[in-house]
């Protein structure tokens, strides 16, 4: 089952924002202890949204925008029954929050009315749909698995422990003389009446369908910014003969080369520089997987193969939009073609990449950082407050972006990117060496000119961004850096977000309180919900080898 | 109990009843391509948000059912035809009083399932759904619960379903039936009229729902004159007990179209989990519901899914239909909606209607519907009967007939 | 002081270090020390019942703060709560320059939370019945009596004699300034069995320890380095801004330590370098103390795991026989002695005879089969094991190293006599550690380790020694099935806070003030 994320931004009415904060208040107050004889602790939600995994609703204020108001929600299939499921549940609660928001000035504008009109019963999902945002990068820590299927397989994991206990303390506990085989048949044998499901094999957590369409997507956009990063130099690779050409571009690629290894150290005091953890050329390791693309040999093959695919891809479209405009055989121009394709990629490495690079770093040394953000007390003792009360922990932000053709350039596409490579790569939970993440995402708002993110996480806020500045520093620092008062960068990907205690203080003080928040399986983590997949992925065999019953044996 | 011939007119199928069959298909592509086509002043709303939207704005789009009322009733106004007024409150109002939530339980279902049960085992091994089990089993419940009785010589299953098939299925006015209609209506009311009199004649008002009645109008109630218990009886026994024949023979045959859900129904109704039982019926249901479609008159100049791209400007005086059996397989709203789910989220059904005219009897109906075929489904090696008689016959918006065999 | 003149921080390390001048002077000696051939320890908690800061000059003609030079005949240590600094005379404005949980308290209601003392308005069996019976303040609302604390004085002296006839000196000298004695420890570290200093479990304490190198401040006090910067031990080394203030830390920064506005109208040596303009850098070389009583119940303990055992014997009569004493390595997981469990038994010791400790949990034991995933040494500090591959395995080691602290901690109470039979005697650990952030350091240990219920994918069980009641997991190489034990609560919290341990300037200011 595909999961999706997404939010809704609206701006609210500046005297509304009070009155917005408290309805949200009274909902969480409501859900958090229902009244007696009603249903379990965020039940009408559990129950009546079946589809949801993690909600929040929060109100950012800001000292240059107006308050804004986002529903951020992550839940499996489509929007359209997520939205109808919401309206049936808490309906009545949403509209009302809407009525605290501003009417929208475009053609959503009627729709705002109508819904919010006094006494009015237009159905609220089109609205919702008609503002939902799209995250530019995202990441599902426990990619494909369905919330029924994280439940029913956690009830599964409590009811393997029971029947593995033996109550009696002086009986013998039959388990512990088997083998794990015979472990795993009795287990099964066991809890296969109450577990029926078991008898069905696992559902497919990513379809080859939609693993093609992530890879196909990567390579699309790896295979367009080529091209753009190309321009430059087939324009040029038309007028000039390549023996020419080359050597201008070496001689020119020389220089940026210089220069960049000239400005290539932190400046004074600004330089934070991390033993492990971060992109670097370090991280690649013959220790990884050969599958994984972090082995080095792994990658240059990759990169080689793309290239080649790149160029032929380039000279057939090149060459079949040259038959168009000339009018020439394709005979004649195929040549020369590949000739201008094959010199402007050699002119993306020789020059426009060191030359954008250069141009960042100039950026980057000039940049300013907030030492000392301004963190409100009363909003810290509140988030304080809500922090740590189950295994997970929620956190959502909102920053402005730093201005100038470049940064939008570089920030924009950079997000693409990392989102696109995140579905490739990213497919077993694991970001780097770090997996507490369930469901996070990043997402532009207000034209671009600020970036919010979201994250739904395992531990301590604490823990969880000291697991960005240890282990995952260098595609943070990438999806975050180019942020007004990100700490000092460096290559958009070093230092950044290893200067820790800088990082948090600039984290903490861009979130408001998440004020309302569901988790709809509070117990587990993702290493946890991995655990439960494993032995229900192991009992739904009707038997394993040895060597699958030894390692899956582990698990119980 | 022998077939009785003479309960539904006979109609011809023919090009309707494969019109019927296409319908699903037909809304699946309008709800993509148009989803509010219109014909003059007919508009037909297929998607979920839209129907939702429609049932609910009871103001603007009100239902069509006083003229036809005013014939059955003689005149005296019924809360089905009225707008969200005073009287409309004052109306249900009465009646809830009288027709309480907790007789479901502890009168209607235990007597529901016995008399089903009855009409099973008598069946002994075939057994004919629409009449024999259903029809026979609602009319007796109700008609006991609400105190009316057939009249002298005649048959209230008859009369009640003309005069359900004159208001609610009888959009070409066919004269004959009116003729029909016309000497059933008065007559029905006399009859009910005669029962009351009778009741305050004897003094003892009794238990059941027109007892309840009398004895509101004892202490002084309002909304409790001769006449508005006697239309409210009326307008029950008309619009409550035809339907459940209509629809629960068409939930049966779905769920002989699909064996697994078929066999996880029995086992529900085996194991007493009425709740999941509920789940197959309504769902099966959802395949095939009561009707594809409820009809609203606009009374004034309204919009219909503003602010979207299928915005339509709906013109005062219009027939609006809308298409609940289409909402309920919106895949928009509905997940999976083409997977036969018994775990669905309420909202997902809108068999009962929706806002207002919510159908009145709507938790009588959830609790009951699945207990009618509760003794049936508890029966095992439940199929069809061979040939044509095993399948589902329809005579206009009615069940006909569906034959089936058990061990 | 000569070089190689200091004792190592404990005993039984194999990595000393010390100080360069002239941080040496400036550091008190606890940073650097354990004082452990100082056998003899009192803990003396200190309230000022009225404002001041003359009572630390008398203090220090008694009982002189030792500094991290050399070697004393006898030893003392002091820190100050916040609410104790309050009192010396540090204004708002100074205070606020301090860590956010120091001028909290560890009794702040969220942070009770995410220490496992307090949830949802209770206290925790962690905790002694009706709360603890001292602190900075008391804002947690404890039922019993309870001490306010302004300072901790701790007095290191050879004999049990002297340190008693020390600490009564001190009271006849404090009282008449109005600082009284409110509560008080008597600590010590004498060696038990094998000549090794064990807590009252029996086990050998204080084993692992950080590392501090950097600012070529830190050097090694073997006396064959010849003063040079210490390396970094790969396994243990911490950048020395992680337990003092004011040296770069593992964030790439000076650890940010207090700073107080400079007055001329004061004398004192404290150093404008490091601080904003304007203002004199109080926190150098000082840093964060934090203090639990945790009261150990021997009885409880030895019984509870006497019964597992017998239980376990139950359930799997072809079991090798599994002791009491067995499963208490296994909740520690080092031997008695102090060596490390692993597959094959104990790592053996490293060639200088003592417990070998640089080592990593993934290699060796990446199931846990030895060294238990969830026992108390891999929940304090599971150095490489949390590495999900060996390719991740320096990044996650590295990344544990973040989040150490030093431990300078010892015993209370008699020993037991009879580890079976509950005397009725207070008994314990006085649970002292040095760090610089103490939300990043000592509170990251006790949250996200010690007491987290998802540690290494474990499931709905906190750490088996000082966690509550609650279950064990135990793997074993062989054997297919986990071992699950049911632990009770063996150590409850008598009473914490944090200090802050002022450098020996910053100790002349606040005296000044």
């Amino acid at each position: 089952m595909k999961q999706t994320t997404l939010s809704v931004v609206l701006e609210v009415q500046p005297q509304s924002a009070d009155n917005l904060s408290a309805l949200i208040g009274e909902l969480r107050h409501r859900e958090d202890k229902p009244p007696p004889g009603s249903s379990e602790q965020y039940g009408r939600l559990k129950n009546g949204v079946p589809v949801l995994h993690f909600m929040s609703l929060s109100v950012f204020p800001s000292a240059d925008y107006d308050p804004i108001f986002v529903i951020e929600a992550n839940f499996d299939g489509p929007a359209g029954v997520f939205w109808g499921q919401l309206e049936a549940t808490l309906g009545i609660e949403l509209r009302a929050m809407l009525r605290c928001c501003k009417k929208p000035a475009d053609q959503d504008g009627p729709l705002y009315l109508a819904v919010t009109s006094p006494d009015s019963r237009v159905p609220l999902a089109p609205y919702l749909e008609a503002r939902t945002l799209r995250p530019s990068v995202f990441h599902h820590g426990t990619r494909g698995m369905d919330r029924d299927r994280i439940l029913r397989e956690g009830e599964l994991f409590l009811a393997t422990r029971r029947v593995l206990t033996q109550s009696s303390p002086t009986l013998a506990n039959p388990y512990r003389a088997m083998t794990a085989e015979q472990i795993h048949a009795n287990l099964r044998a066991a809890l296969q009446p109450d577990f029926p499901w078991l008898d069905i094999p696992a559902p497919i957590r990513i379809s080859r369908i939609e693993r093609a369409g992530d890879l196909a997507r990567l390579i699309i956009f790896l295979f367009l910014l080529l091209a753009c990063l190309s321009i430059p130099g087939a324009v040029i690779a038309f007028i000039s003969p390549w023996q020419r050409f080359l050597v201008i571009f070496a001689v020119l690629g020389c220089v940026v080369a210089f220069a960049l290894y000239l400005m290539r150290a932190p400046l004074e005091g600004l330089g934070a520089p991390s033993r492990s953890g971060g992109l670097t050329a370090s991280s690649l390791s013959r220790r990884n997987k050969l599958t994984s693309l972090a082995h080095p040999a792994t990658l240059a093959i990759a990169v080689m193969v793309l290239l080649a695919l790149y160029i032929a891809v380039a000279s057939a479209i090149g060459t079949a939009l040259a038959v168009l405009f000339t009018g020439l055989p394709v005979e004649t121009l195929w040549c020369p073609t590949i000739r201008v394709v094959a010199l402007g990629l050699v002119s993306v490495f020789l020059f426009t990449i060191p030359a954008l690079v250069f141009w960042l770093r100039r950026l980057e040394r000039r940049d300013a950082s907030h030492d000392a953000p301004p963190i409100d007390s009363d909003m810290m003792l509140k988030m304080g407050q809500r922090e740590d009360r189950i295994a997970q922990n929620h956190m959502g932000s909102v920053v402005l972006v730093k201005p100038g053709v470049l940064r939008t350039l570089l920030f924009r596409t950079g997000h693409r990117g990392l989102g696109l490579v995140l579905r490739v790569v990213a497919t077993d939970g694991y970001l780097g060496s770090m997996r507490t993440i369930h469901f996070a995402h990043w997402a532009f708002v207000n034209n671009g000119s600020r970036l919010m993110f979201f994250s739904n996480f395992d531990h301590s806020w604490e823990s969880y961004l000291d697991d960005f500045i240890e282990k995952a520093h260098g595609g943070l620092t990438l999806a975050w850096g180019s942020c007004i008062g990100f700490p000092p960068t460096r290559f958009l990907v070093l230092d950044g977000a290893s200067h820790g205690r800088k990082f948090k203080a600039w984290a903490r003080h861009s979130m408001a309180v998440s004020r309302f928040w569901f988790a709809a399986y509070k117990d587990y983590t993702v290493d946890q919900i991995e655990r439960h997949a494993r032995i229900a992925n192991g009992l739904r065999q009707i038997a394993l080898t040895k060597k699958e019953a030894d390692a899956w044996v582990r698990d119980l | 109990m022998p077939r009785d011939e003479n309960i539904l007119r006979q109609k011809a199928g023919g090009p309707m009843v494969w019109l019927m069959a296409l319908a699903p298909l037909v809304f699946r592509l309008l709800r993509a391509v148009w989803p509010i086509p219109h014909f003059g002043k007919t508009f037909v709303v297929t998607r979920y948000d839209d129907v939702r939207a429609v049932f609910l704005d009871d103001r603007t789009y009100r239902v069509p059912y006083r003229e036809k009322l005013d014939v059955i009733m003689g005149g005296q106004p019924f809360f089905l035809g009225m707008d969200d007024t005073a009287d409309y409150r004052r109306d249900t109002g009465a009646m809830r009083q009288v027709v309480l939530r907790s007789d479901v339980p502890t009168l209607l279902a235990p007597d529901v399932e016995r008399l089903a049960q009855d009409a099973v085992d008598k069946g002994n091994g075939q057994l004919e759904v629409v009449d024999s089990l259903v029809r026979h089993v609602t009319f007796k419940v109700f008609g006991k619960y609400f105190g009316i009785t057939d009249p002298p010589g005649e048959d209230l299953r008859v009369w009640a379903t003309r005069l359900f098939e004159f208001q609610f299925a009888d959009a070409g006015n066919d004269p004959a039936l009116r003729s029909e209609v016309d000497h059933i209506a008065p007559a029905l009311c006399a009859h009910v009229l005669a029962l009351i009199e009778a009741r305050l004649q004897s003094g003892m008002f009794g238990d059941d729902v027109l007892g309840r009645c009398l004895t509101m109008q004892a202490k002084g109630e309002i909304g409790f004159s001769d006449d508005q218990i006697r239309t409210a009886l009326i307008g029950f026994m008309v619009g409550g007990p035809p339907q459940p024949p209509m629809v629960l023979p068409q939930a049966l045959e779905q769920l002989l179209r699909r064996p697994d859900a078929l066999a996880q129904a029995q086992q529900a109704a085996r194991d007493g989990d009425d709740a999941l039982l509920a789940g197959f019926v309504f769902e099966a249901m959802r395949f095939d519901p009561l009707a594809p479609a409820l009809p609203r008159v606009a009374t004034q100049k309204s919009v219909i899914a503003v602010g979207t791209r299928h915005m339509t400007t709906i013109p005062s005086g219009a027939n609006v239909y809308a298409a609940f059996s289409s909402a309920m397989m919106d895949e928009r709203r509905i997940p999976s909606p083409l997977q036969f789910n018994p775990r669905r989220q309420p909202h997902e059904y809108i068999h009962f209607g929706h806002g207002l005219h919510t159908c009145f009897g709507i938790h009588m109906n959830q609790a009951l519907l699945p207990l009618m075929l509760k003794p049936l489904l508890k029966r095992s090696g439940l199929r069809r009967a061979p040939g044509r008689p095993g399948h589902l016959s329809k005579s206009g918006a009615f069940s006909n007939a569906i034959n089936v065999l058990y061990d | 002081m000569g070089k190689g003149s200091m004792t190592p921080p404990a005993s039984l390390s194999s990595a000393g270090w010390k100080l360069k001048a002239p941080h040496d002077a400036q550091a008190q000696g606890i940073v650097v020390s354990g004082f452990s051939d100082l056998y003899w320890a009192e803990a003396l908690f200190l309230e000022a019942d009225q404002p001041g800061s003359g009572w630390i000059a008398a203090l220090r003609t008694v009982a002189p703060i030792t500094d991290a030079t050399a070697k004393q005949v006898r030893s003392a240590v002091l820190a100050f709560t916040c609410p104790g600094l309050a009192k010396l005379g540090l204004d708002e404005h100074d205070l606020g320059t301090f860590a956010t949980p120091f001028r909290e308290g560890m009794y702040q209601e969220d942070r009770l939370r995410r220490l496992g003392d307090k949830i949802d308005g209770k206290w925790e069996p962690t905790v002694i019945p009706g709360g603890p019976v001292w602190g900075g303040n008391n804002n947690a609302q404890t039922s019993g009596p309870f001490k306010t604390v302004h300072a901790l004085l701790l007095l290191y002296d050879k004999t049990e004699a002297g340190v008693q006839n020390w600490a009564d000196q001190l009271a006849k000298t404090l009282a008449p300034f109005g600082v009284n004695i409110v509560h008080k420890l008597s600590l010590n570290l004498q060696p038990g069995e094998n000549k090794i200093a064990r807590e009252h479990f029996g086990f050998a304490d204080g084993m692992s320890q950080p590392i501090p190198y950097g600012d070529s401040v830190v050097v090694s006090n073997n006396p064959s380095s010849n003063n040079r910067p210490s390396e970094r031990n790969p396994w243990h080394g911490v950048p020395l801004g992680e337990i003092l203030l004011g040296h770069a830390n593992a964030h790439h920064e000076k650890a940010p330590g207090p700073y107080v506005r400079s007055k001329t109208n004061r004398v004192a040596d404290l150093t404008r370098e490091g601080a904003p303009e304007g203002f004199l850098n109080l926190g150098l070389n000082g840093s964060y103390m934090i203090v639990r009583e945790l009261r150990q119940d021997v009885a409880a303990f030895w019984n509870s795991l006497k019964a597992n055992a017998e239980r376990i014997q139950h359930h799997d009569p072809s079991a090798t026989p599994v002791t009491a004493d067995w499963i208490a390595e296994r909740i520690i997981g080092r031997t008695r002695d102090g060596h490390l469990l692993c597959p094959a038994g104990a790592v053996p010791p490293a060639p200088d005879g003592q417990p070998e400790n640089d080592v990593g949990f993934l290699q060796k034991d990446p199931y846990g089969h030895g060294c238990p995933l969830g026992s108390h040494v891999r929940r304090s500090n599971p150095r490489d094991g949390l590495a999900p591959d060996l390719a991740a395995a320096q990044t996650i080691l590295d990344a544990a190293n973040n989040h150490r602290i030093l431990r300078r901690g010892r015993k209370f109470g008699l020993p037991a006599s009879d580890p079976y039979h509950d005397d009725g005697q207070e008994r314990g650990l006085l649970f002292i550690c040095l760090n610089s952030d103490i939300a990043r350091q000592f509170e990251f240990i006790q949250q996200t380790w010690v007491l987290n219920q998802n540690f290494a994918t474990l499931f709905d069980e906190t750490d088996p020694l000082v966690g509550p009641k609650g279950r064990f997991t135990i793997h074993e190489e062989g054997k297919p099935l986990r071992r699950i034990v049911e632990v009770e609560t063996f150590i409850r919290m008598a009473g914490g806070e944090y200090f802050f341990l002022p450098s020996i300037p910053a100790l002349d200011y606040l005296a000044s003030l």
